[in-house]
């Protein structure tokens, strides 16, 4: 009784190795999507932003001039919630 | 005599410790009850805080529907909270809320699931150790991020390609929200695959099975009851998710299944409600609340599925 055809089996094992295969570098470009994202997303906002971070930003107030307006009410309020909900 | 007195003076000794003991006895057993009461006070503070969000919400969304018949709510498909005679459907509300929903599962449903595949059946041990933090930094971006990120980068790239695409629109927060989902399905979905035992593996490579075959036919399979329940709760975050929509998509009120348009969730109208127009006690005032009971309706419905799924599933080993 023969429960195989092997010469049909190994007919198949190249495509099945193969499928394999390019399935696998399709994961890996699956799994690197997201990280590719992140590397953009980060790299926009670091080269549009970096040019505007300065001491005076980060430690002034708000204004209705743009040129003089910072940010230190908003980080102060942030430090203050952040204590508020650990405490 | 000596040894009398001594005797005595032990037993004397003796009965003073004892009512000592019965004195600090008393305080201590003040104690054990003390610090277990505290700390379940502690324990029912979120318990209470649950409570009374779900009273105010329930107890307002009843005054709304004293002023707006319920079958209009869930029936009327105009929303038009700020018009002269004002009309309050929730279905444009629902309908922006399951399409962006569906729109990020068609983004991170397929490639969370394959980048779970990928870490826990095909790389190695180094390599996930590196890619499988590193994927989880996407989680940690405030969504506020993500919203500008949507509104800037990918609407207009969406645009180049396909024009017809409106300045806000729901697929590209749609889209984006998949992104952030991405490493919740990914990593919830790699430890169910990860927790199928390698035996299983094994017998199906001892069978003569690739990789692939062994993930398809038997990782999967196992696995299925983690792999749904991890869907679930990427819908149900995406069902939560404000900033990006609200940043991203306008605040048309729009009843359409045309994705190029602008459309508003039940999250982003909130934010437009709570933000400004509602003055206490109107009914756009009392909407809010409806909106908010059938939001966590919906949310809480999705997570009490992914946990009759992730039971009712369960293959043990």
């Amino acid at each position: 009784m023969k429960y195989m055809d092997i010469n049909q089996v190994q007919k198949k094992m190249n495509t099945r190795i193969i499928k394999n295969n390019i399935l696998k570098y399709i994961f890996f470009i699956a799994t690197t999507f997201g990280l590719i994202v992140l590397a953009v997303l980060l790299l926009r906002v670091i080269t549009q932003g970096i040019g505007f971070i300065d001491i005076n930003f980060l430690t002034s107030k708000l204004s209705t001039d743009a040129n003089r307006a910072g940010i230190m009410g908003a980080i102060l309020g942030t430090c203050g919630l952040w204590l508020l909900s650990f405490q | 005599m000596t040894s009398n007195s001594e005797a005595r003076k032990s037993t004397v000794s003796v009965r003073e410790m004892i009512e000592k003991k019965k004195a600090t006895k008393i305080l201590s057993k003040f104690k054990e009850k003390l610090v277990p009461m505290t700390l379940f006070l502690f324990a029912m503070v979120s318990i209470l805080t649950t409570f009374g969000i779900i009273y105010t919400l329930f107890s307002e969304t009843v005054e709304f529907f004293k002023r707006v018949p319920i079958t209009d709510f869930f029936t009327g498909t105009v929303l038009r909270p700020l018009s002269q005679n004002p009309e309050f459907g929730v279905l444009p509300l629902i309908n922006g809320t399951l399409i962006s929903s569906i729109i990020a599962m068609l983004v991170a449903g397929p490639i969370g699931l394959m980048a779970a595949v990928y870490l826990s059946e095909y790389a190695s041990d180094r390599v996930r150790r590196v890619l499988k933090p590193l994927l989880e930094i996407l989680a940690g971006i405030p969504t506020v991020v993500y919203g500008f990120f949507a509104f800037t980068f990918v609407t207009p790239i969406i645009r180049s390609v396909w024009p017809d695409v409106d300045a806000t629109n729901i697929l590209s927060p749609g889209i984006v929200m998949g992104i952030m989902i991405i490493p919740m399905v990914a990593s919830l979905s790699e430890d169910a695959m990860s927790s199928v035992p390698k035996s299983m593996r094994e017998g199906a490579f001892a069978l003569g099975a690739t990789p692939l075959e062994s993930t398809f036919k038997v990782v999967i399979p196992a696995a299925l009851s983690g792999i749904i329940a991890s869907f679930i709760l990427g819908i149900s975050r995406a069902i939560g998710e404000t900033m990006i929509v609200t940043i991203a998509s306008g605040s048309s009120k729009n009843f359409t299944f045309d994705v190029t348009e602008s459309m508003q969730t039940m999250t982003a109208y909130i934010v437009e409600v709570a933000g400004g127009d509602a003055p206490a006690g109107s009914t756009i005032y009392f909407s809010l609340y409806a909106v908010a009971m059938t939001l966590f309706v919906f949310t809480l419905l999705m997570n009490l599925l992914a946990r009759y799924v992730s039971r009712k599933f369960r293959e043990e080993y």
